[in-house]
Parts: C-alpha cells; sequence; structure tokens
C-alpha cells in the first residue's frame, strides 16, 4: 500500500530532476573561481537548458525557466528579465534546432551550442552595456564562453546518463 | 526553393509558437514578459521596485538556505587551508613576535601620548556605532562582488554606510530591504572610493577589478607610488569616515602595474559589521 503511494512521488521527483538541477544552480552561491581561478567561470545554467530543451522539452517547462532568470537575476543584480530572456533565447534555438535536425548527433549540438552561447552572450553584452550603460570587461566574457564551450562534452555526457534514468514517462 | 522558404518558416513557427500539454505560455510570449520587465527596469517604474524589494528578501533567504550545506563546505576547506598556512607561518612569526612586542610597547605609548595630546587641545573622540551582521549570500565573480546582510531598513541601515570586516573596510551599503541589505564589495567592478596612501598623503580612487586585488584610478598627479605603503579610507566626497584601513599597494610581477591588496579576504566573510555613524564632516 505504502509503496502504491510512494511510488508515483518518486517517479514525479525523478522525472522533474533536471528543474530541481536548475533552480539549485541558480539560486546557490556556488563559483568555481574561488577555488581553481579568478579567470575561471562557466554558465552550467546554459548548458543545463540546452541539453534538456533539445532532448526532452516536457522536463524542463519554459515558465519554470522563465522564472529561474528572474531569480538569477535577483541575486547577481543584473536588470531583471535579461537572465529570463537569454534562457528563452536557448530554448528557441534548441527548439528550432530540433525542429529541423532528423539525425541529431553530439558533434552538431556541439557547434550549435557555440554559436547559441555567442548570440546570447553578445545580446546580453549589448543590453548591459548600451541600455543600461553597466561597465564591462568583454575578456571575462570571453573566458566564460570558452569553458562553457569547452565543459558541455563533459555536461553532455553526464545529461545522457541522467536522461536514461529520469526519462522514462509519456508526456 | 520555395518549398526550403516555407520549411524555415514552419520551423521558427513552431519553436516560437507551439506549446507543449502542460504549457500555459508559447516562448515568444514569455520572450515578450521578458522584455517587458527589462523596459520597466530600465525606467525604473516605482511599483516595479516596490515588487523588486519585497520579492528580493524572499530569494535572498532561500537562496541563503539552499546555498547553507555549500557554504559549509567551502569553510571546511578554507579552514584546512588556513591550518596549512598558519603552520608554515608559525615558525616564522616565531621569530618576529619577539620584535613585534616592542613595536607593541612603542605604539602603546604613542596612543596614550595621542590621547593625552587630543585632551591637550581639546578634540573629542568620536564614539563609532557598530551594528553586527551575518552574511546571508556571498555572491562573488568576475561580473559582480557583492554581499547580502540581514539587517535592513528596521534596522536603521542606510544606503552609503561603511561595511567593515575586522576593522578593515570591505565595502558599502547599496541597496536595502526591510529586513535584508546588500553591500557593493571594494573589488567590484563598479566599486569607486577616494582612499590616502600613507605615510605620503596622496588621495587617490580605488577601483575594483572584479578579481581579488583593486586598482589605483586616479591619483591628482603621477607621484610615483612606492610598494608596501598602506592605504585608508578617506574623507573625500563625503562617502566614508577618514582612517579605515583598506589594503597595500602591491607590485604587480607580470606587468610591472601597482595592485591595491586588501586587507580583508572577501571569500572569507561570515560576519560583518556595518558602521552606523554617518561620515558628518
Amino acid at each position: 500500500m505504502i509503496k502504491n503511494n510512494i511510488l508515483p512521488i518518486f517517479n514525479f521527483i525523478k522525472f522533474y530532476i533536471p528543474i530541481f538541477i536548475l533552480f539549485f544552480s541558480v539560486l546557490n552561491e556556488f563559483d568555481l573561481n574561488y577555488f581553481i581561478s579568478t579567470k575561471f567561470s562557466f554558465n552550467f545554467v546554459f548548458i543545463l537548458i540546452f541539453y534538456w530543451y533539445l532532448k526532452k522539452p516536457n522536463q524542463l517547462p519554459a515558465g519554470l525557466i522563465f522564472i529561474a532568470g528572474l531569480l538569477n537575476d535577483v541575486l547577481n543584480n543584473s536588470p531583471i528579465g535579461l537572465s529570463s530572456l537569454n534562457y528563452l533565447l536557448i530554448c528557441v534555438t534548441t527548439s528550432y534546432i530540433r525542429h529541423i535536425t532528423l539525425r541529431p548527433n553530439f558533434q552538431k549540438d556541439w557547434i550549435i551550442f557555440l554559436i547559441t552561447i555567442l548570440l546570447i552572450n553578445s545580446i546580453d553584452y549589448f543590453i548591459l552595456f548600451f541600455i543600461f550603460s553597466i561597465n564591462l570587461n568583454i575578456f571575462n566574457y570571453i573566458f566564460n564562453l570558452l569553458f562553457t564551450f569547452i565543459f558541455f562534452p563533459i555536461f553532455y555526457g553526464l545529461f545522457d546518463n541522467l536522461l536514461k534514468f529520469t526519462g522514462r514517462r509519456n508526456d | 526553393m520555395a518549398s526550403g522558404r516555407d520549411d524555415f518558416v514552419i520551423a521558427l513557427r513552431s519553436a516560437f509558437l507551439k506549446k507543449s500539454n502542460k504549457q500555459k505560455f508559447s516562448l515568444l510570449t514569455l520572450i515578450f514578459i521578458s522584455l517587458i520587465i527589462i523596459a520597466l527596469n530600465k525606467f525604473n517604474f516605482k511599483i516595479i521596485n516596490i515588487l523588486e524589494s519585497g520579492l528580493k528578501d524572499v530569494i535572498y533567504l532561500s537562496s541563503s538556505l539552499i546555498s547553507y550545506p555549500e557554504k559549509k563546505i567551502r569553510v571546511f576547506f578554507t579552514k584546512i587551508n588556513n591550518y596549512y598556512n598558519d603552520y608554515q607561518n608559525f615558525k616564522f612569526d616565531q621569530n618576529l613576535s619577539k620584535r613585534f612586542d616592542t613595536i607593541n610597547l612603542i605604539n602603546q605609548h604613542l596612543i596614550s601620548e595621542n590621547k593625552r595630546l587630543k585632551n591637550i587641545i581639546d578634540e573629542t573622540n568620536s564614539n563609532d556605532n557598530y551594528l553586527l551582521s551575518k552574511v546571508l549570500i556571498d555572491k562573488q565573480n568576475q561580473f559582480s562582488s557583492s554581499i547580502i546582510l540581514n539587517r535592513g531598513s528596521r534596522d536603521n541601515v542606510e544606503l552609503g554606510m561603511a561595511v567593515i570586516d575586522n576593522g578593515y573596510l570591505i565595502g558599502r551599503i547599496v541597496e536595502i530591504n526591510y529586513s535584508s541589505s546588500k553591500a557593493i564589495l571594494l573589488n567590484d567592478i563598479n566599486s569607486k572610493i577616494p582612499a590616502i596612501i600613507e605615510p605620503i598623503g596622496i588621495h587617490v580612487i580605488i577601483s575594483g577589478t572584479g578579481y581579488d586585488y583593486g586598482v589605483i584610478q586616479y591619483s591628482k598627479d603621477n607621484y610615483e607610488i612606492k610598494e608596501d605603503l598602506n592605504i585608508f579610507s578617506s574623507d573625500g566626497g563625503n562617502i566614508f569616515k577618514a582612517g579605515i584601513p583598506i589594503g597595500k599597494l602591491k607590485k604587480d610581477i607580470n606587468n610591472d602595474e601597482t595592485k591595491v591588496e586588501f586587507f580583508s579576504d572577501f571569500s572569507q566573510l561570515e560576519f560583518v559589521n556595518i558602521l552606523l555613524s554617518k561620515n558628518e564632516f
């Protein structure tokens, strides 16, 4: 009886693990540049959204991505709505790619990810610098972009395994 | 050719407008909402500010709770690192200890002499009022360096108040909510504060870099600034009380530039003091 009650809850949590990871990574204050180098940083959330919205959009609803962006802006002291816009633009790109791709493979995804984050960071820089007149160091953006691109395959592999674990439900 | 264009339009329309079963808004709608929020933010509407202030308290608290385990892990690793460094320094410090005892005696003599002389010229000593505050969130990366404190307008915290860690200046309050406030740290890329280099007495502006050091952005004349000189806050611009220690000048070996090495380690902040008495000079 107890097993019958617990199983649906467990399945629900398992299915929505990407959402928990998204909110956890947005709300926490962990930065690897504390330990490795002051120049080291990468955008884990970009990789997470790109992967899951490409492979299983049902597990990462756009509405929650939008809310995660708002939380990220409040915590990072950036203009409210900017991260939401960035995240949603990743969703648009991945959604478009999903519709036009017949045989998806890792190499294609990696290159498209690079183009996507280049576009997103450009928009981000443009809005912050030209609209909000915030002083920015472009090299920080370049390092961040480079490390995000380099770390993509590692997380791609990890998420592939996670997908096998979580994505067995049809919605 | 026309069919190719049709495919592109169909894919694009699908990307922007298609909704899954449980989704209430399309991506296009959400993007529009984001853009509207950014625009409202840019024009600084009062209602957005009120909503923001209310939301921030809740979000800061949630973030603080979620970050608690990793904060403890970080503190644990830092402590191990500190113990190792302390051990390395221990032998060196033993030799210095005797020398410092002598210096301390001279220092005590100078302090008492200074008090006696102040009494002679009738100068009153200001009593600073500090408010101990816990660091709820410590958000530091190249783009922003700020801390969220558990003191807000209900504790009489005001904008521009100095934030102090172990007697060293580390930042100033830039945002106040009811029960929390945000302080921008000295290493934040947008931080610029007036300071004075002692003992040569040159007034400068210390600017943050996004890293763990600052730079001298402006000095009135091009003085030759030597290494190991101490920097204190100055009362220029009526921003801070004068004389709070900030850091030390260091030469960068790689590019021969002068850096400001802060006395306080900004990655180790747990409790800080807010200097409640504002500069009245």
